[in-house]
């Protein structure tokens, strides 16, 4: 019996000194002396289970910590990538409006093919204009001053024809779109040296 | 393609009209005058009216016949003498100064001065005797068109082809008003540039002007809507007609021999093709089919086949087409550009634009497609129309870096410009005979 109370006496002090920072467990236990008596046989399976209950409630509290903060780094994240891609739709939306600026494209000598660098401006383009479909361009064909009126109206309008094909083969439909051919009537630049033939030898498009 | 060795320069001088009380728009320059050009002395005709004259009427004749590049007249300061009627030409003198005819004339009024009358006379030198002689009249508006008469009765006399003196040309302008603000003009002119009428000015291009068979009405493309249209002017009532507007291209009208149609290029169906347009039922009839360039069609004599521009083979080249068969047949091979072709009124030869290893150039060849040779060696020369005649052909070319209008005679062998002191002048159209 000595050696029991002993015992409890020395699992009492266990408890209350393990149990710290539970204080109503630590009062339950030491303020009833009949839950002290009943519970006297089996009070180291008490003591594990309070053990595991406070693990347990750790873990959870660790945990749900843990997916406090993880939700708010993914807030965090989400935040950061939303004003990432605004920023990039906002630059490529520059870069588009940039390369709309570009609205001349100019022509080798008798001949009617889009130059590879005039491409990347088209597509900006057809872009624009399939994403609003109210908008119209005319784009005039212009060609430089040598060789017949005539077959510069026509060759004119092939430059003319090149663009509006590419802007509709990249999504503008047919009813934004429509070429008007000067030939060598409008030149760009006066004179009759390459450097003014090449700027004149051209397609522009004009929003309407 | 041959180069001029039989042409020599002769003159590199400006005529301007001393007495016409218009101030002249196209000034004449003559580049290169025949070595084969006949001798002809053209005396000053005695002016009996005791009024100034509206225009010098020998001095016209004179310069007329000079840029005909046929004729060499004599200098007023080498003559021994100046007979004004046959009676008074002494043929030893004039045989002296190696003269083959020489043209005599006077000129005098009516009791009120309102009615000028031109009496001339032309002697063959050699054979001394006269040749041709007339009295025509009218009134002081009309004298230089009583010199252009007489020029082509001259002209005819020796020469054998009716003259083309009296005919006119249509031609366009362009020149800036003011900073960046265009006008165009559609003008007429005597076929030598003087007494030029503007017919239609606009801000917007004007271009391809045609005179229809009579001389009487003209086609012609305008961009005055702000899109192209063929329009057809009358010249007598001056009324302005609407043709086509189709959408996209609506270029190049020509009339049929009969005037009933215009040959015209539209790309209504998707690219340039040409077409035939009758003027009575204002239906169209699409003659070619090709995914490349067709245009810059024109009528055979006859009206049953056609020349055009193509650049189905990669370039522009020259096809014919028979209307019935309609199969093109492609004319030319020499060079990568051929274009604008034009018959000569016998049918026997296409006069067309070439591009030589570096410039523009008008050309002749038969109208089978053999034969070819340059005509002319000016810069950037297009658009060639011929006279009635079929002696000369004027076209569209840059001297001094402006563009006037150049004439060069079927052969090559001679030539001149009527450079303008108004803007860029182009596209010229030499009218049929008038009269």
């Amino acid at each position: 019996m000595k050696l029991k109370t002993y015992k409890h006496g020395l699992a009492v002090i266990l408890a209350s000194t393990l149990v710290v920072g539970c204080e109503s467990l630590q009062e339950d236990v030491s303020s009833d002396p009949s839950v002290q008596a009943s519970a006297g046989s089996n009070a180291g399976a008490t003591i594990a289970d309070n053990l595991d209950k406070q693990k347990k409630a750790e873990r959870e509290a660790a945990k749900r910590e843990a997916e406090m903060r993880e939700k708010q780094l993914a807030e965090e994240r989400a935040a950061a990538a939303a004003a990432a891609a605004a920023a990039a739709e906002e630059a490529k939306m520059k870069k588009m409006a940039a390369l709309r600026d570009m609205t001349t494209f100019y022509f080798d000598l008798d001949d009617a093919s889009i130059a590879d660098d005039a491409r990347e401006a088209l597509m900006a383009h057809a872009a624009f204009l399939s994403a609003n479909a109210g908008m119209k361009v005319v784009v005039e064909g212009h060609t430089d001053e040598r060789g017949t009126n005539a077959y510069n109206m026509a060759l004119g309008e092939e430059r003319g024809a090149a663009v509006a094909q590419f802007l509709k083969v990249n999504g503008v439909s047919d009813s934004q779109v429509e070429v008007v051919s000067y030939g060598e009537e409008q030149p760009a630049m006066a004179g009759s040296d390459e450097s003014a033939w090449a700027k004149n030898r051209r397609a522009v498009v004009q929003y309407q | 393609m041959r180069s001029f060795h039989n042409a020599i320069l002769l003159f590199s001088l400006i005529l301007v009209s001393l007495s016409s009380p218009l101030k002249a728009e196209l000034l004449i320059e003559i580049t290169k005058g025949s070595d084969e050009a006949i001798p002809i002395a053209v005396v000053p005709f005695t002016n009996r009216t005791n009024q100034a004259l509206t225009a010098n009427v020998s001095s016209i004749i004179s310069a007329n016949l000079e840029r005909s590049g046929d004729f060499a007249s004599l200098s007023t300061s080498k003559m021994l003498s100046l007979p004004e009627k046959s009676s008074d030409v002494y043929y030893r003198d004039w045989r002296l100064l190696n003269q083959s005819f020489v043209l005599v004339g006077q000129i005098s009024t009516d009791a009120l001065g309102k009615r000028f009358h031109v009496q001339y006379e032309l002697m063959d030198v050699y054979n001394q005797k006269r040749i041709i002689g007339e009295l025509i009249s009218s009134d002081a508006s009309g004298m230089r068109q009583l010199a252009h008469r007489i020029s082509d009765k001259v002209y005819e006399a020796i020469t054998g082809i009716r003259g083309a003196f009296s005919t006119k040309i249509a031609y366009v302008t362009m020149a800036f008003k003011s900073e960046g603000e265009l006008e165009y003009r559609l003008q007429l002119a005597d076929a030598d540039g003087q007494r030029p009428q503007t017919l239609l000015k606009s801000a917007e291009p004007v271009l391809s002007p045609t005179w229809s068979n009579d001389g009487k009405r003209l086609s012609y493309v305008s961009f005055e809507t702000g899109r192209p249209a063929i329009y057809i002017q009358d010249l007598g009532s001056g009324e302005h007609t609407k043709l086509t507007a189709f959408k996209g291209l609506n270029s190049s009208p020509m009339w049929s021999p009969d005037d009933k149609k215009l040959l015209m290029t539209l790309s209504k169906d998707g690219n340039a093709e040409l077409y035939a347009y009758h003027i009575a039922s204002k239906s169209i009839e699409r003659l070619t089919n090709h995914y490349g360039i067709d245009t810059e069609g024109s009528w055979s004599r006859d009206g049953k086949s056609i020349v055009f521009t193509s650049n189905r083979s990669g370039a522009p080249q020259i096809y014919e087409m028979d209307l019935r068969d309609r199969q093109p047949r492609r004319l030319t091979f020499q060079g990568r550009y051929n274009s604008r072709p034009r018959y000569s009124w016998d049918g026997e030869k296409i006069y067309f634009v070439h591009r030589s290893s570096k410039d523009y150039h008008i050309a002749s060849m038969n109208a089978d497609g053999s034969d070819q040779y340059l005509l002319t060696d000016t810069p950037l020369d297009e658009s060639p129309s011929i006279s009635p005649n079929g002696q000369m052909i004027i076209y569209a070319t840059k001297h001094r870096g402006k563009g006037v209008l150049g004439v060069v005679s079927v052969d090559g062998d001679s030539s001149y410009f009527l450079p303008s002191s108004y803007g860029e002048v182009k596209e010229p159209a030499w009218s049929p005979f008038l009269n």
